[in-house]
């Protein structure tokens, strides 16, 4: 009778342990995932291999593009928010192809596939080593989602254990919200022209 | 034989038949569970357009289908063509953007095979759809392009697949949404032109 | 001889400091492999103005310019690559990617388009296919074959030299260095 006692006993201690552990192991998700580097709006973020900056935020209702003289114009359910910044590549051409905008919540709005032709947009611009380049970057989501979001940048979503940038927007946030922006075509050095109407 | 010995056999014994019908237990138990799923299949329920679909993944709302000789773009085909639009809601319920809807709903009757994949519009856009975001449920338009000689279908019967989400999955413990079956059937006439509310 | 089981006890659990490490290594032993050959790898450093027989061809770096670039702080670094065919058989199975590198280490990938100011500038360069398995097709012995790559670098780049990593035959990088410019 003892002896089945103890070793119920002894048995339950290692049942514990073992639960704790399978709940506590780290998914093959978070496992895998990118390596965060914090940083700030306004400032020059660093990774290893690229670095960017977050600059001037905008918020409208609709965002106005000119292609081939005809003028399409982008409404949203929620809000545009358009992030103008600067990247540089560091050790090698590359592309940054994954943007998203984190909300408090948790919840990510990726980069907008609306301006995938705009020149100057994240995805189309490619980065050569020593030359930085301005880049536009554009999300849609509800107002409620925009307080307190971080801007998340990677060279991919899909690399294993890459690096990604979480720029904390904090005070960078306006608050008016623009009726209409347009984005005209600018120049080499600057693809775009933002004009707030 | 010692006495020691033999109650060490015993022992042994003992914990080779316990093993034993503990395997035999469970084999039988699966073998039963799969028995019954198969015998009771779980019963789609059939929903009437207008009613918004939880599919785990989406909320889908299937307002109407038509016929147009036009695609959503406005743009006319050169030769004369068909084609067969559905109109519905999206709600992405999942934690990021996605444009994983592409195979949500498939057409059961009739013959699913029988047409190409949709091309999927947003309708505020009149342009092909991108990735919906999550808490901005939008408008969507499916276009199936009926080539000459398909039949003009009278009524669909639509499927709308669950989707569940997986902490863990069997294969890598990677976190990810996974096909769950049917959520729901839709069944809805085709009518000649839109009737519903301009957008 | 036996041993008595308390000092097999103690051989095993000291056996095991060694045994542990030498599992792993036996366990990663092909990543390891993969990773010290993907360091090392068969580069072979051309001198400026000299030339190489790689895959079937002789190959040079016939010239590099630079040029101004779209803004003060870019250039426009033009690559001249010429394969003379030695073995136009193997020279056809060859693809190559072609990289600018500087002293630093940074890597740029060419451009898929050349700019403007190169077709103005030196058009008959410009019109020159770009280094793949493309320009190599239908090549003869003793033609050579003449590309060009171009690339945007920031003008405070230094000590450029083009490498060229062949796939196909013979995976091996051709590093040219170049001095004059």
């Amino acid at each position: 009778m003892m002896g089945a006692v103890r070793a119920v006993l002894t048995l339950l201690p290692a049942v514990a342990v073992l639960y704790v552990m399978q709940q506590n192991t780290p998914g093959y998700g978070e496992i895998t995932s990118p390596i965060v580097i914090q940083g700030k709006a306004g400032e020059r973020v660093e990774g290893r291999d690229f670095a960017f900056a977050a600059g001037n935020i905008h918020l409208a209702r609709a965002v106005k593009t000119q292609s081939f003289g005809s003028v399409r114009e982008y409404t949203t359910s929620g809000v545009w928010v358009l992030v103008e910044g600067a990247a540089v590549a560091k050790r090698e051409s590359l592309t940054l192809m994954s943007a998203e905008w984190r909300a408090p919540s948790g919840v990510r709005y990726a980069l907008s596939e609306r301006f995938s032709t705009l020149r100057g947009y994240l995805p189309t611009e490619r980065l050569e080593p020593g030359l930085p380049r301005p880049v536009l970057l554009a999300f849609e989501m509800p107002e409620a989602e925009v307080r307190g979001g971080t801007l998340l940048v990677a060279r991919s979503a899909l690399i294993p254990l890459g690096e990604e940038l979480w720029i904390d927007v904090g005070e960078k946030n306006p608050t008016d919200i623009h009726p209409s922006v347009a984005l005209e075509r600018g120049s080499s050095t600057m693809p775009w022209i933002l004009k707030v109407e | 034989m010692s006495i020691r010995q033999r109650s060490r056999l015993r022992r042994r014994l003992f914990a080779l038949l316990a093993a034993g019908l503990g395997g035999i237990a469970a084999a039988a138990i699966s073998f039963a569970m799969a028995v019954y799923d198969a015998a009771t299949p779980n019963q789609v329920p059939v929903v009437a357009p207008g009613e918004p679909v939880d599919t785990g993944r989406w909320v889908v709302t299937i307002h109407e289908a038509y016929l147009s000789p036009i695609p959503p773009t406005g743009t006319k085909p050169f030769e004369p063509d068909t084609f067969l639009v559905l109109e519905f809601d999206l709600d992405n319920r999942s934690a990021a953007t996605s444009n994983a809807f592409h195979e949500l709903i498939s057409i059961e009757k009739p013959s699913p095979a029988a047409l190409p994949g949709p091309t999927y519009y947003l309708a505020r856009d009149k342009w092909i759809a991108s990735a919906i975001n999550p808490n901005m449920p939008e408008r969507l338009i499916a276009v199936w392009e009926l080539s000459s000689g398909t039949p003009v279908p009278q009524s669909l019967q639509l499927k709308l697949r669950r989707e569940i989400y997986k902490q863990r999955d069997n294969l890598y413990g990677s976190p990810g949404w996974f096909e769950d079956g049917a959520a729901a059937m839709v069944e809805l006439a085709v009518t000649q032109g839109r009737k519903g509310a301009p957008l | 001889m036996r041993m008595s089981e308390r000092s097999r006890y103690w051989i095993c659990l000291l056996a095991l400091v060694g045994v542990l490490p030498l599992a792993i290594v036996v366990n990663a032993w092909d990543s390891l492999r993969e990773a010290w050959s993907a360091n090392e790898g068969s580069h072979f450093v051309v001198e400026s103005g000299a030339s190489r027989t790689h895959g079937g061809a002789v190959w040079r770096l016939a010239d590099m310019k630079r040029l101004p670039g779209s803004s003060k702080e870019a250039r426009i670094v033009l690559a001249a690559l010429e394969a003379l065919p030695d073995d136009p058989s193997i020279l056809a199975q060859t693809n190559c990617v072609v990289r600018l590198v500087d002293a630093e280490g940074r890597r740029w990938e060419p451009l898929s388009m050349t700019e403007p100011t190169v077709r103005e500038t030196y058009p008959e360069i410009a019109e020159r296919p770009r280094c793949s398995a493309l320009a190599f097709a239908g090549s003869q012995r003793g033609n050579p074959v003449k590309m060009v790559e171009s690339f945007v670098v920031p003008a405070n780049a230094r000590d450029l030299s083009l490498s060229v990593e062949f796939t196909g035959a013979g995976d091996d990088v051709l590093l040219f260095k170049w001095t004059s410019s």
